[in-house]
């Protein structure tokens, strides 16, 4: 295993806080419509259930880093199977959102409900399941990506051509959330297209399977369901390029196509990138696994993992703030201000302490920087506030108007339930996951 | 959830370009697929299915010899420089095969004089200069004789290697091959320290104050191969 992760420590106390002020900020948004209410309680447990996959991470980390564990300790520990099984509950989530946000595909106000019955079941079946199989086919729960895929994709262009063939400036909000939303879900993946799509990240699927093969077997369902992730996510940039090129030529920039641009660019340059390691990543499989260049190991850090571990928090915190998924005015208002004053001073401190790892800056010019930042923040405090939430356009709001639909009425109770649900979920594959690791599979 | 259905379908250029995305991720998957399976899956057994490899090894002699006069009760040392040796390319140092003789004049006066007792000839095997296993539990590294017989000594260079064929469980040819392509074995000098103690023949005249030492260094290089006996 490589050195330390220095970002893991910092993700999961990042998405772990943004879960939890999230969660407490849906119930305390009685105003906000119903609908994008219970998207953002979907998205604040996705938050905080990503927290603890990272917070797995980071102790697995820890533990291979000093050498507190083996493989095969580590093959049947808890710390392995309670990162796989709350990866379950993470799957579960993120397929449950796309089909009420932001165009409520399943229009029901038992949505709640039958969302946390759905998280639940998947819960209980593949956990003892993925453990039993020692995750030999736990790459099946990709499919789970198809409902944000198929589902975010047909919104999104739905809404693009609303609004420049239909004329319908305000449908813009609806689809720049459904592609926010993608790039929040599919995250680094996304910049892997062009290596996708030329079959060059084959040969990563294949030093992937060959390097875990002390873990577990390689099959052909996880060779072939990582293939299919893969194509959801190439088509999923390419298309949000396509769209996004077109719309600027008609519309002009905005926020959200810099963003997809970025990540288009991105996918090239590791494609360049990519292509000339491939000696060392084809190693794994010809020969022996050979280290990764560690200029090339940096450069995956600066794209990859800040992708991952911080510009999808913070997209995904944006569409819950600008979008009005949650109150963030009146009584909310000094919850939302400490939520994001703290996400920048994370982001920031992790950024420097990123910067330092690769530049020998002295710890005096980086805290004095930090410092300063702190600073700006404090004195900026409420126009960066009000800057994440200036647009403050409902897709509800935007979809009631039109008369596409209307306003779900989900009872009070039904959010508790399936907060309920979730802690209960999460509970459940928690337990089963200790209870297998301490009895031991002896089949 | 026809009405949703036909929402989202209001607009026939969003539905073409849907059933586009569509029919990419299909391609897509479809090419990526084939390509694994065909280009990628057998690979990828083999890099983990473990084999049973039959190993041998081919070897290469190479022989270091250098002589010297002693006086009764000199101590010199011989110095051999391994680094000078033209390996051949794909081979390494295995094993060093050390013979000290001294029969060159006194076994001849010996032979012709029965009362002429032999020199006393030890050596020592000088440890550190040389990267090599000196702690190998079968390593010879210091020897002497009085009878006037050539004695040899060991010493195991590159780790566990004894020249014996064996079998071994791998993945592939090359980490099979692994254990037996580390650089660096053999690399300094080998110094061998001698110390002569004359003895004086009974008949004046024919005892000698000096003795000629030879010492023979046979540098043992291999080259492993690895053939695979099993699935």
């Amino acid at each position: 295993m490589a050195g330390e992760n220095a970002l893991l420590p910092i993700a999961t106390m990042i998405h772990l806080i943004l879960g939890v002020m999230t969660i407490i900020l849906v119930y305390r948004s009685e105003k906000a419509k119903p609908s994008e209410r219970l998207a953002a309680l979907v998205l604040g447990w996705t938050f905080f259930v990503l927290g603890v996959i990272f917070l797995f991470q980071t102790i697995i980390d820890y533990q291979f880093t000093n050498e507190n564990i083996t493989t095969s300790e580590f093959s049947d520990s808890f710390l392995r199977y309670g990162a796989g099984s709350t990866r379950i509950v993470y799957l579960s989530l993120i397929a449950v959102l796309p089909l009420i946000y932001p165009y409520p595909v399943f229009f029901s106000e038992s949505f709640a409900r039958l969302g946390a019955v759905f998280v639940g079941i998947f819960t209980i079946l593949l956990v003892p399941l993925w453990i039993v199989t020692n995750y030999e086919y736990s790459n099946l729960q990709y499919i789970f990506f198809l409902v944000p895929f198929l589902v975010w994709v047909g919104v999104y262009l739905r809404y693009l051509f609303s609004e420049i063939q239909g004329g319908m400036d305000e449908d813009r909000t609806v689809s720049a959330v459904a592609a926010l939303l993608l790039i929040g879900v599919f995250g680094e993946w996304l910049t892997y297209w062009l290596g996708i799509v030329l079959t060059q990240e084959n040969h990563f699927t294949a030093r992937g399977l060959v390097g875990n093969a002390e873990l577990r077997d390689p099959t052909i369902t996880a060779l072939l369901s990582s293939t299919m992730a893969g194509a959801m996510f190439a088509v999923t940039i390419v298309t949000l390029f396509v769209g996004e090129a077109w719309r600027t030529k008609r519309k002009g920039f905005s926020g959200v196509s810099t963003i997809i641009f970025t990540f288009f660019t991105i996918g090239i340059l590791w494609f360049i990138f990519d292509y000339t390691q491939m000696g060392i990543v084809d190693s794994c499989v010809n020969t022996t696994c050979e280290e990764l260049n560690p200029i090339y190991s940096t450069w995956y850090v600066f794209s990859s993992e800040i992708i991952r571990f911080l510009v999808v928090p913070l997209i995904l915190m944006y569409v819950i703030l600008n979008f009005n998924l949650i109150e963030t005015g009146g009584d909310n208002v000094w919850f939302t201000r400490i939520m994001v004053l703290l996400m920048l001073l994370i982001v920031t401190s992790s950024i420097i302490e990123l910067i330092q790892t690769v530049l020998p800056i002295p710890q005096m010019i980086t805290s004095a920087l930090f410092a300063a930042a702190v600073v700006v923040f404090i004195g900026w405090e409420e126009k960066i506030t009000n800057s994440m939430i200036r647009q403050s356009i409902s897709v509800s709001d935007v979809l009631i108007g039109s008369g596409e639909t209307g306003l779900l009425d989900i009872d009070e109770g039904e959010y508790r339930i399936f907060s309920v649900a979730l802690g209960i979920s999460m509970a459940l594959a928690m337990l089963i996951s200790l209870l297998i690791s301490l009895m031991e599979i002896t089949v | 959830m026809s009405e949703i259905v036909g929402n989202l379908s209001l607009y026939g250029g969003a539905v073409k370009a849907y059933s586009g995305v569509v029919a990419a991720f299909l391609i897509i998957f479809s090419y990526n697929s084939i390509d694994l399976m065909s280009n990628h899956w057998e690979v990828i057994q083999d890099a983990t299915t473990e084999e049973t490899w039959s190993l041998s090894f081919v070897e290469e002699i190479e022989i270091l010899e250098e002589a010297m006069v002693l006086q009764d009760e000199e101590k010199q040392t011989f110095t051999f420089y391994l680094d000078d040796i033209d390996v051949p390319d794909g081979f390494l140092i295995g094993e060093l095969n050390i013979t000290v003789d001294d029969t060159g004049n006194d076994g001849l006066i010996a032979n012709n004089d029965p009362t002429n007792e032999c020199d006393s000839v030890l050596a020592d095997v000088r440890e550190g200069g040389l990267a090599a296993q000196w702690d190998d539990s079968n390593n010879t590294l210091s020897g002497q004789a009085n009878d006037c017989q050539p004695f040899y000594m060991y010493l195991r260079v590159y780790p566990n290697y004894d020249g014996t064929p064996g079998n071994t469980d791998s993945v592939n040819e090359y980490q099979a091959l692994l254990p037996w392509q580390e650089a660096g074995w053999g690399e300094g000098e080998l110094e061998i320290d001698v110390e002569v103690n004359t003895d004086e023949s009974l008949f004046p005249g024919q005892g000698d104050d000096d003795e000629e030492i030879t010492i023979t260094v046979q540098v043992v290089m291999f080259e492993a191969t690895a053939v695979e006996i099993s699935a």
